[in-house]
């Protein structure tokens, strides 16, 4: 027994000192932990009354200062005519570019030289006049069907115009109007290797621009799905290379090019093959609402635009006279049906997006109405072609397969599909209108995965490089068309919502609202940044952004002079910190002063402005360019300008006088 | 035919049996040569300005001939002091310097085929090539930083900018040190001097020491006569050239 109650002591003892041990081995770790380095982080996160999820997500796009996103997203600027620039993960906006709409800080369309680019190509008296847009879809330039970071495209939907703007510089380099319309929505698209951009028109008008009554609808009224051909190495769309193909006015909406397997295809959403005409004042028509939603099936347009390339090469068009006067190459809707360049089949009603899979096989559109995103099979759509198995034609006499024959299969996902994009592992996402969710769903298996709720009424869906060949994953932006009780208020008219989504994981997770406070935004696309490799500064002093080249009119520092001809007075001066030479400008009443000013810097950042009162003049001068100014001195008087990028310390004494002696 | 051999071996005048040590004499004199010319294509000095607007900081690199580097933003942060251009400094030293590095790289390999006295001087030109340039640097240095334009936005007291080391302007940190440049042309210095002592003793053995240079040029040249090494004092040879010309 005595045994035995001395081991049970000993037991005893051994488990009482192994309890103490871990009690203050505990209280030892306990301790570290509650002295940790991020101690401070969880009572703030605490204090906020922040949930685990809510830290997680704040972690996924905080950015210590210096620290700079992977990824760079090209956001449309809806009505502000401009591109917004914006970092992924952290949401932080870089840019505004100028495109459509004259913008004072990048003194864009106040230079002399770049109010041409925003007078246009091609422009029509109206539209050379324009100083708003309402720009929809970006493009960035592709190579192989990947984006390639040196050019991006985006349309003016209001206008039917499109612009250039190049990566190097990220100013708009070409502005074209379309001649055959004065509306688009699908643009821009580009083709595999930026051969062509697309550009789909979107109410249909008179040929040529022309006046015709709408009982003449059927007739005369047509749609172009127009290619404009891009000059890579000039970094321009030559109108005369670029053609369209006539289309019945059936009002066509987005479109995207074939890649891969589906190369040389460009498809087409239309939205009113009912040809409805809208209701006259006292008239018992519907109104276009009801009148185009009638059909159950709208058409996909099916173009073959290698075809079209090879008929337009020999001759095979007609010069349509357009708008202003300028003449461009069509593919008559007749020549387009017989030959099937355009070939047709039908879509759930009023459909939206249609976008192509990563591969090519699929096309997936959205139909507004409907619940389903309708996945075609450009197997079979391409089969359907070659063994001439239509079901039917269009009253144009286009063919159009039967549904059952080009379908693939129907995903249901909600209510208002519009746009898909897509991921690195198979996986499709949906931007659904009407239910206000995000709609994951598998490629292939066509299964619905997830649905994550957006705030509120999501339009675009944006995925990193999420419409190329090789889509990258990680995150997708929701395009968010209202943002209701998302932001504080400022007004009845609201931010739009951007949303970032983390997809990496299995579970897709909401983890930022970004307000944008700038026209309304559609679509937007989403670059590896290193894929850019922008200018810090212009390569030469002497630089002419629009043509980007040495301008002949740079002026060295020591070189500084004014020269008059006849009654033009042409200065070529420089800035640099902290003065203009010459910065006394002598004048008559009446002189056109022609000013060309060189920013002689090659410092990042060291950009000077110049801001002359009274004519509505600023410049945004980058080291190296030479900005121009031109105006006629009007009034007597002595007007003062001066730099207006804060440049240096003494910044406020770059300035000087613009003195216009009066007439005898 | 042996006899004949070790005859003609001993024939051969005392320096060419030092033929290793004079190989290494004109190595390191050419050396020296080789890289007083290289240095002409090499930064001689090096300064770099850190503000916290430029988180590169900001470069100049003196070249012989040239600046290179952030000179025209230096000039633009120096001229709100008063501070002078410095395309406007040392330009006559850049003019000439190609030919002064020729010259200098000349005279190192010259300093070969001089004779005993002689060769002194030719060591000087390569020992002052680094201490002119520090010298002409320091000067320039001074002016710049002592004729600042009374005019000047920004008024500072006259100061010498750091030749070498950590200095302050304002509220600047500046770094100051010699390039790569420099540093050949101080070892091709030290190169030419080594080169000069173990000449010393390569001429030791020369009959004619004041006269020599590293190939002994005094020396009868072989096959001579045996006058000739009589006339050079080498009269033990003379009696053997004449044995060998009388069999």
């Amino acid at each position: 027994m005595g045994r035995i109650k001395t081991k049970l002591k000993r037991n005893l003892f051994g488990l009482t000192l192994f309890f103490v041990g871990v009690i203050f081995g505990s209280l030892f770790i306990s301790n570290i932990v509650a002295q940790g380095p991020f101690d401070k982080a969880l009572e703030i996160a605490k204090a906020r009354g922040l949930s685990p999820e809510a830290v997680e997500n704040a972690l996924k796009t905080y950015h210590p200062t210096g620290v700079k996103d992977e990824y760079i997203m090209f956001s449309s600027g809806g009505h502000s005519g401009q591109v917004i620039v914006i970092g992924i993960p952290s949401m932080r906006i870089l840019k505004y570019i100028g495109v459509f709409t004259p913008e004072p800080w990048q003194g864009w369309g106040f230079d002399a030289e770049n109010k041409k680019v925003l007078q246009g190509t091609y422009c029509d008296e109206l539209r050379a006049k324009l100083t708003w847009a309402d720009t929809h879809h970006p493009a960035l330039s592709e190579t192989n069907g990947d984006y390639d970071g040196q050019y991006l495209f985006i349309g003016d939907k209001a206008n039917s115009r499109l612009a250039v703007i190049d990566l190097r510089d990220f100013e708009t380099k070409q502005v074209v109007c379309n001649p055959l319309g004065y509306s688009n929505h699908g643009a821009a698209f580009v083709t595999p290797n930026s051969e062509y951009i697309i550009e789909p028109s979107q109410y249909a008008v008179p040929q040529g621009g022309k006046y015709a009554p709408l009982s003449e609808y059927a007739e005369k009224y047509r749609g172009y799905i127009t290619f404009w051909y891009f000059d890579r190495k000039q970094g321009r769309i030559v109108p005369e290379k670029s053609f369209a193909v006539e289309v019945p006015p059936y009002w066509q909406d987005l479109c995207d090019a074939g890649k891969l397997a589906s190369y040389g295809y460009a498809f087409c959403n239309s939205f009113n093959s009912e040809m409805a005409t809208g209701k006259p004042v006292g008239s018992p028509n519907p109104f276009f609402e009801i009148g185009a939603s009638q059909n159950d099936m709208d058409y996909l347009h099916i173009v073959n635009w290698k075809k079209a390339e090879e008929l337009v090469a020999k001759g095979n068009f007609k010069e349509v006279v357009g708008i202003g006067g300028f003449k461009f190459k069509v593919i008559p809707l007749e020549i387009a049906a017989k030959e099937r360049i355009l070939v047709f089949t039908p879509e759930p009603k009023s459909p939206h997006g249609v976008d192509v899979s990563p591969d090519g096989k699929w096309i997936v559109v959205g139909g507004k109405l409907d619940t389903h995103a309708t996945v075609y099979s450009i197997e079979k759509i391409k089969k359907a072609i070659e063994q001439g198995d239509f079901a039917g034609k269009d009253r144009f006499g286009v063919p159009i397969i039967d549904f059952k024959k080009s379908v693939e299969a129907q995903v249901p996902i909600g209510l208002g599909p519009l746009h898909t994009v897509f991921d690195n592992r198979g996986f499709a996402y949906t931007s659904v209108f009407i239910e206000s969710v995000v709609a994951k769903w598998q490629v292939g298996t066509w299964k619905l995965v997830e649905k994550l709720p957006v705030h509120y009424n999501i339009g675009h869906i944006a995925a990193a490089e999420g419409d190329t060949v090789s889509p990258d994953g990680k995150w997708v932006v929701a395009l968010n068309k209202w943002s209701i009780d998302r932001f504080a208020t400022v007004g009845p008219l609201h931010p739009q919502n951007f949303q970032l989504i983390d997809i990496s994981g299995d579970k897709m997770k909401l983890v930022y609202d970004m307000p944008i406070p700038l026209g309304e935004p559609h679509y937007a696309q989403i670059i590896k940044a290193d894929k850019l490799k922008p200018w810090t500064v212009y390569p030469e002093v002497g630089w002419d952004p629009v043509v980007q080249k040495k301008s002949p009119y740079g002026t060295e520092l020591g070189k500084e002079r004014i020269e008059r001809k006849g009654n033009t007075v042409y200065v070529y001066a420089t800035a640099i910190r902290s003065h203009f030479t010459p910065e006394i400008i002598e004048v008559n009443e009446g002189d056109r002063v022609v000013m060309y000013i060189t920013n002689v810097e090659r410092a990042r950042d060291a950009t000077h402005g110049f801001a002359l009162g009274g004519y509505n003049i600023n410049l945004s001068i980058e080291p190296g360019e030479v900005g121009v100014v031109e105006f006629v001195a009007s009034k007597p008087g002595v007007f003062p300008f001066y730099c207006s990028e804060f440049c240096s310390a003494l910044h406020l004494e770059m300035a000087g006088y613009l003195i216009v002696k009066p007439k005898k | 035919m042996v006899q004949v051999v070790e005859k003609i071996e001993k024939l051969i005048p005392g320096p060419m049996i030092q033929t290793k040590r004079r190989m290494l004499v004109a190595f390191l004199a050419i050396s020296a040569s080789v890289l007083i010319f290289i240095s002409f294509f090499l930064p001689w000095w090096k300064f770099t300005l850190v503000a916290p607007q430029y988180p590169q900081g900001l470069r100049v690199t003196v070249y012989l001939n040239k600046l290179k580097g952030d000179v025209q933003e230096l000039d633009i942060l120096n001229h709100y002091i008063g501070m002078k251009k410095m395309e406007e400094a040392a330009k006559f030293e850049r003019k000439v310097a190609f030919f002064g590095i020729i010259a200098v790289s000349l005279v190192a390999l010259f300093f070969l085929f001089s004779g005993r006295k002689g060769a002194v001087l030719f060591v000087i030109p390569p020992l002052l090539l680094p201490v002119a340039f520090f010298a002409d640097m320091f000067f320039w240095l001074y002016k710049y930083g002592h004729e600042l334009n009374p005019e000047a936005p920004i008024k500072i007291s006259p100061f010498t900018p750091k030749i070498f080391g950590v200095g302050q302007v304002a509220q600047f940190q500046t770094f100051a040190t010699f390039g790569l440049g420099f540093y050949l042309a101080t070892l091709a210095f030290v190169l030419i001097f080594i080169s000069f002592v173990l000449r010393l003793g390569v001429c030791n053995a020369c009959p004619l020491k004041e006269r020599c240079s590293i190939l002994c040029p005094n020396l009868p040249k072989w096959p001579a006569k045996p006058e000739e090494f009589e006339k050079a004092g080498m009269l033990e040879r003379a009696k053997i050239l004449r044995s060998i010309q009388n069999d």
